[in-house]
């Protein structure tokens, strides 16, 4: 009779299973075999689609929560940007530090989704769209602020000698139409770059953030929206 | 022909506001309030519904029965629902006085 639990979700197993399992053993003696046969497994199919929504729920708060990561990172570097491009420009091509440290700023934010993804309770597919999502959103959004950085302080921009350099070099006929193409490259290569990036690095902190499962953790990790039929 | 209308969590709840009790105990308890046996998997589905929403928590377990205890949220919304039923039924039952 006992066997029917594993019906169950794994999870909800986990948790759940030992005390159902004690509790049909203590009605087997009044109860009969087939109703409770019945009853759990009605129960277990329930529990299987209740979890899906469950699922479904806490991969799109995933998604949500990695946007506002995405739109937090994106501030961060556009001040950034704006700082070392147009407040304290520098002529020479000496910003390896900062953008290694934007960069790891980014992986951090990244991998931050998914730890905070699989806190929540999502599941693998909201892990990685999180990240997807929120890489893409950097990316898009970054390259975004450049174009604006690039085209209305084209003048103090134009003094990098990167861009000298890159312009000497690429045959442009302006400086404006040397940069605003290299952005259209960098618009695809940073969104779909940092997408897969994203997901691949927000799965890895949702495995990270991955420990096995007690009754406070899933009380406190999965709290649901009260959609109680009763309000 | 008889027909019972409460769900399993108000059951739950009500049978809950006496003190904790473990799976069994809340069925037998159940059965003597509202005179409906809760099947194992119809108990359990309704138990981690009302823990998720924070309306009943787990004690330690005895061996491998677990006590679980209503919370002041749980009491509140139980409160809140039979009050609710109690309206609509006074209205409820003397509109059908009236239609007899």
């Amino acid at each position: 009779m006992t066997w029917l639990i594993r019906l169950y979700p794994a999870r909800w197993r986990e948790r759940y299973g030992g005390e159902l399992e004690q509790l049909v053993h203590d009605l087997r003696p009044s109860t009969s075999r087939a109703a409770i046969a019945v009853d759990l497994v009605r129960a277990a199919l329930g529990a299987h689609i209740q979890q899906g929504i469950d699922v479904q729920i806490s991969d799109w708060k995933a998604i949500k929560r990695g946007m506002l990561v995405a739109g937090t990172v994106w501030l961060g570097l556009s001040v950034e940007i704006v700082v070392v491009n147009v407040i304290f420009p520098s002529k020479t091509d000496d910003d390896a530090i900062p953008v290694l440290v934007s960069y790891l700023f980014i992986f951090a934010a990244l991998f931050l989704t998914g730890t905070l993804a699989a806190h929540n309770g999502a599941g693998r597919k909201g892990q990685v769209l999180a990240g997807l999502i929120a890489g893409s959103i950097i990316g898009a959004l970054t390259t975004a602020t450049f174009a604006v950085v690039d085209n209305v302080w084209l003048d103090v921009v134009a003094q990098q000698s990167a861009k000298i350099d890159g312009l000497a070099h690429s045959g442009a006929g302006s400086m404006r139409e040397y940069i605003n193409h290299g952005l259209i490259g960098a618009a695809v290569f940073l969104t779909v770059g940092l997408g897969v990036l994203g997901a691949a690095l927000s799965r890895a902190g949702g495995l990270a953030a991955r420990k096995p499962l007690s009754p406070a953790s899933i009380r406190n990790s999965r709290r649901w929206e009260f959609r109680g039929r009763r309000r | 022909m008889e027909a019972r209308f409460a769900e399993p969590s108000v059951l739950i709840l009500a049978s809950l506001s006496s003190g904790p009790k473990h799976g069994y105990a809340l069925i037998k308890d159940i059965e003597q309030i509202a005179d409906t046996t809760l099947g194992p998997g119809t108990l359990y589905g309704a138990l981690t519904r009302l823990v998720q929403h924070g309306l009943v928590e787990a004690l330690p377990a005895q061996d491998r029965r677990r006590p679980y205890r209503i919370t002041p949220a749980g009491a509140a919304a139980a409160r809140a629902y039979l009050q609710h039923v109690q309206r609509v039924a006074t209205v409820g039952l003397k509109r059908l006085e009236a239609y007899a």
